[in-house]
């Protein structure tokens, strides 16, 4: 099922990234908050949703495996893992929850009109252009520190990853049920058009899916802020993008035989335009859509000082985490836990140890209450 | 009915969690004469998730909750229950 023409991917991941904008801004489903409010306020609403979602991801990730669906397995953007995840996915961590927004999180408050989302999005694209700066150390420290070369668990053992999946499965589902039976799914909020979190989840996990049947792995969006970065600085200083060494090579390159997708940050459109940044404009687009719809678009102007340094800064560590791991919590929560990638089991646990390091910081230094 | 002292908060635009944040502080400071009926807390905000914890939050502290959508973003009335 997978569709070779770049520019069909590109249509079809601008329509998956609109499709994701609505369900995001819908549930306001902001991944930051997730883990944030976990730690803060002890509320684990969302984060019970997005175990639902990892649940489901990896149900129909498998069953798509079985039947013959997934074009590629593993997904060609993944290698094995390397404690660069670790590090990376602690400084994503506590990136996130400063800029008050993840990846996409940011895209769909910016795209309502919230202008401190909006520094954090210019704060994504500058830590991506440092990054690119400093790649080499960074991308000699991943292999130097990479710890296996298998990528997910059924690369390891076919017969692990199904028995791992059969009992996370079932064990899951005991606990959904549970759930249930207490009222618990049934969240409540006052907001216009409110989508409640398990149904954001379930959608997410479904367009997800659909994404790596016809375009040849699951969402990433990060590479595509490079690449942004990437078009600024080749307009703004083209001698300079011409030595940077990070946007002439490819990060991901695939030759089935009849096509050969190749793509990086380098600004010039290729599979990463066609499958992230087209998923940027998707996302910015729904929600700015949908927040039209709901006559909740509304510049406020910017926020106090101590927040707006905080959004910038976190908006940086964002970009510089995600690519010193490899990937974000879009590459690695909504798809990297469903196939059981071992980089993903090693960056979202320190993604989560940064988000409680960043609650802290956000609440003693950044708002101060 | 004596007329309510109000305690406005506008964290519009702001970045994400100052909502519950602020709100629970000013419930916080204000907890005597809000159980009293003297004061109301009113928070406008443009966070559509915080029109799900901030009313959970003050229900489950005993308060009374009032969500009203204005031009193009809530406003959340905290009181005390009757």
């Amino acid at each position: 099922m997978l569709i070779a023409n770049t520019y069909l991917v590109f249509l079809v991941n601008l329509l998956a990234g609109v499709v994701f904008g609505v369900v995001l801004y819908r549930g306001d489903y902001c991944m930051a908050g997730m883990f944030r409010d976990a730690f803060l306020f002890r509320d684990f609403t969302l984060l019970r949703s997005l175990y639902l979602l990892v649940t489901v991801s990896m149900v129909l990730f498998f069953t798509a495996r079985l039947a013959g669906l997934l074009p590629f397995y593993p997904p060609p953007p993944y290698s094995g893992p390397s404690l660069m995840g670790l590090a990376g996915g602690f400084i994503f961590g506590v990136g996130m929850v400063l800029a008050g927004g993840c990846v996409v999180g940011t895209l769909y408050k910016m795209a309502s009109g919230n202008l401190a989302n909006l520094i954090g999005f210019f704060g994504i694209i500058t830590g991506s252009l440092l990054y690119a700066e400093i790649h080499p150390i960074f991308s000699h420290l991943y292999k130097t520190y990479q710890i296996g070369r298998y990528i997910t668990l059924y690369d390891l053992s076919p017969g692990i990853e199904a028995a791992f999946t059969g009992v996370f499965v079932l064990f899951s589902l005991t606990v959904f049920l549970r759930w249930k039976k207490k009222g618990i799914w049934d969240v409540k909020a006052y907001a216009v058009g409110y989508l409640k979190p398990w149904k954001a989840g379930v959608i997410i996990a479904l367009l997800n899916l659909l994404v790596y049947i016809l375009s040849g792995w699951p969402m990433g969006i990060t590479t595509g802020y490079a690449k942004i970065g990437a078009y600024f600085e080749k307009a703004l200083w083209p001698s300079h993008y011409a030595r940077v060494l990070y946007f002439q090579s490819p990060s991901v390159r695939v030759d089935t035989g009849d096509v050969v997708l190749e793509g990086g940050a380098s600004a010039r459109f290729d599979i990463i335009t066609a499958s992230e940044v087209s998923l940027i404009i998707g996302v910015i687009l729904g929600a700015f859509l949908i927040s039209l719809f709901y006559r909740e678009f509304r510049v406020y102007g910017l926020p106090p000082l101590r927040q707006t340094i905080s959004a910038f800064t976190g908006g940086m560590m964002i970009a510089i985490g995600a690519r010193v791991a490899s990937g974000c919590n879009v590459k690695f929560v909504l798809g990297g836990l469903g196939i059981l990638s071992f980089q993903a089991l090693l960056f979202v646990p320190a993604m989560t140890i940064g988000a409680y390091l960043g609650a802290i910081i956000l609440k003693k230094v950044v708002i101060k209450v | 009915m004596n007329r309510k002292e109000t305690v406005d908060i506008n964290i519009l635009g702001q970045v994400c969690p100052a909502c519950l944040l602020v709100a629970l502080k000013e419930i916080n400071t204000h907890h005597e004469r809000l159980r009293k009926g003297e004061v109301e807390v009113v928070v406008r905000t443009d966070h559509r998730d915080a029109t799900r914890t901030i009313p959970s939050s003050a229900e489950a502290m005993g308060y009374r909750v009032f969500v009203k959508r204005t031009e193009n973003y809530y406003e959340i009335r905290i009181t005390a229950r009757q």
